[in-house]
């Protein structure tokens, strides 16, 4: 895994304390979108669709620290919109780290030599660039020309500074394992990225282009021909080896969508990161009066071609924690940054 | 208000003795013995209750399944009927008894190992696999009669039958299972989780389908109220 030991640490803490709390459920990373506006209009994005007045509508740093209070999670990750279009981005991640959160901010990177300057690397915080493929397949999901080489030059400049930075790539229909293939390879070997994340793209219903998604048969196949490749033993992903079985149809898994609660400038997202089902104003209730039996694979037509992270990296952390064989596959991983499955 | 209680076989039936289920015969034999059924009386709702395989590795023995729909290999999903269903879900939510509402999966015969599951996991994202529910649902919706099916996880999704039950079929007998497990002395402690996960399942139902009686007689009081045409 590409995730550095301290924070794997202060995870594995972290569930030990809620399991000896006997708690059912409990979040795993806080998805903190502190607004919606973005720079862009990807393909595959069903996050940005509101009205102008909710666009403009930011939560304050004050609101985004109380958030990761009443969540709890050791782990924040700052989504979106574009975060490095918030005018106070810099002190939502200052006070976070504060806080000891391990801070993940995801983001295109258009704007990432703006604000390198007004930020300081720390072991508690991770710069994930939004990357989907090499420069034509990017820039073409990504809907504007240049933004790969405005994101591999950010990545270059943060890396120089002494950031950890790595990389979230979402696979859609377009992306063959082969180009991939050379891809991670780029993000290994040239851009020396501390990390990758890969999910399959989410079907949202507002994305401008749903011809783009692939079926969940077809993400397992996908995945498999990737994860199989010779080249695979170079990548370092921050996923558990379940997290990427799972991807290949090896490990059946159902959601924890409670694992990743997302907060909203309009409040506690319901059910998940992914599906809106309308905002309550308090994390407690969001955990105690969801249905959460409701949703999952098989139980929600919506969740039938979702795969992501968001859903099932809780679900394989959870199962890892309770396997000593799996707990010492993804510490090796830790340990070497390199794959042990 | 008159329920078709029906239960694949007398174990399932045993956990519903009060309520006095027919049992259907395990496979094909529960939707032919509907048909017949059917084509003489007319009941308010087919109730099926039973066991099922578990497929949705969230699920340990004893979960309780209501299945919103059922789906079949090659076969086109039948979705259970809307006010049924959701009266016995916001019955059961409301009871706070534990359950997911979910799709089914019927295979024409049991569904033995780990690896298996997962397939069938990845392909139809069914929370339960069984033998009947499919054929019973084909049958009284032909028939125009509402019907609900509730299943009780017997083994969980990451695990695998003990190798006795693996080639389990409506005309196996007890005895026969009983002799084939002593000739295997490594798997007795399988057949022991088993039994213990058959007794889970057992008490789960007992527990779930009075709730489900309850509500579902109340859902057919509710459709029975005739529409008063305004003005």
């Amino acid at each position: 895994m590409g995730i550095p030991m301290s924070e794997a640490m202060a995870v594995s803490r972290y569930l030990v304390k809620q399991k000896l709390q006997g708690k059912k459920r409990y979040p795993l990373v806080l998805m903190l979108e502190p607004l919606w506006r973005c720079n862009l209009a990807c393909v595959g994005c069903g996050k940005i669709q509101h009205p102008e007045s909710i666009l403009s509508t930011y939560l304050s740093p004050e609101e985004c620290w109380a958030a990761a209070e009443e969540c709890g999670a050791p782990v924040v990750s700052i989504a979106g919109g574009e975060p490095l279009v918030h005018p106070q981005i810099d002190e939502i991640v200052q006070g976070l780290v504060e806080r000891k959160r391990f801070v993940h901010l995801c983001t295109n990177a258009i704007l990432l030599n703006r604000w390198l300057p007004k930020l300081e690397p720390s072991k508690y915080f991770t710069f994930t660039v939004h990357l989907d493929g090499m420069r034509e397949l990017h820039d073409e999901m990504v809907d504007r020309e240049g933004v790969f080489d405005k994101a591999v030059a950010g990545i270059r400049e943060a890396k120089r500074l002494g950031f950890r930075v790595s990389t979230n790539t979402t696979v859609f229909g377009d992306s063959s394992p082969e180009e991939m293939r050379r891809f991670f390879n780029f993000l290994m070997d040239d851009l020396k990225i501390d990390g990758m994340q890969i999910s399959p793209g989410y079907d949202y219903p507002l994305a401008p282009d749903q011809s783009v998604f692939l079926k969940r048969p077809q993400m397992i196949q996908t995945f498999r021909k990737l994860l199989t490749m010779p080249d695979r033993a170079r990548w370092r992903f921050n996923h558990t080896p379940m997290f990427l079985d799972f991807l290949q149809g090896k490990l059946p898994m159902q959601c924890t969508a409670w694992g990743n609660p997302t907060r909203t400038p309009l409040g506690w997202q319901r059910p998940c990161y992914l599906m809106n089902e309308g905002y309550v104003q308090t994390f407690r209730e969001l955990l105690e009066e969801t249905e959460w039996d409701r949703y999952g694979y098989g139980r929600d037509a919506r969740c039938t071609n979702c795969m992501a992270h968001c859903g099932y990296e809780a679900t394989a952390v959870t199962a890892t924690m309770k396997s000593p064989f799996e707990g010492l596959k993804a510490g090796m991983a830790t340990l070497t940054g390199r794959k042990s499955a | 208000m008159t329920v078709l209680l029906l239960a694949p076989t007398a174990r399932e039936a045993a956990a519903l003795a009060r309520w006095e289920p027919l049992v259907c015969g395990a496979g094909e034999a529960a939707s032919r013995l509907l048909e017949n059924r059917l084509a003489t009386a007319r009941p308010t709702l087919v109730l099926l209750a039973g066991f099922c395989g578990g497929l949705d590795p969230s699920l340990a023995p004893g979960s309780v399944v209501l299945c919103r729909r059922v789906t079949a290999p090659g076969a086109e999903e039948i979705e259970a009927p809307r006010a049924q269903f959701e009266a016995v879900r916001k019955a059961l939510r409301a009871q706070r008894r534990p359950f997911v509402s979910a799709r089914l999966l019927t295979t024409p015969g049991p569904v033995a190992t780990r690896a298996e599951k997962t397939d069938l996991w990845n392909e139809y994202g069914a929370a339960g696999v069984d033998m009947e529910t499919y054929g019973v649902a084909a049958a009284a919706s032909a028939a125009g009669v509402p019907w609900l099916a509730i299943r009780a996880v017997i083994d969980a999704a990451g695990t695998s039958l003990p190798r006795a039950l693996r080639s389990w079929s409506p005309g196996t007998t007890d005895q026969r299972v009983a002799a084939a497990a002593l000739r295997n002395p490594l798997d007795w402690p399988k057949y022991g989780r088993f039994a213990l996960h058959a007794r889970a399942a057992q008490r789960a139902l007992r527990r779930t389908v009075p709730v489900v009686l309850r509500a579902a007689a109340h859902a057919a009081l509710v459709e029975d109220i005739p529409l008063v045409p305004r003005g």
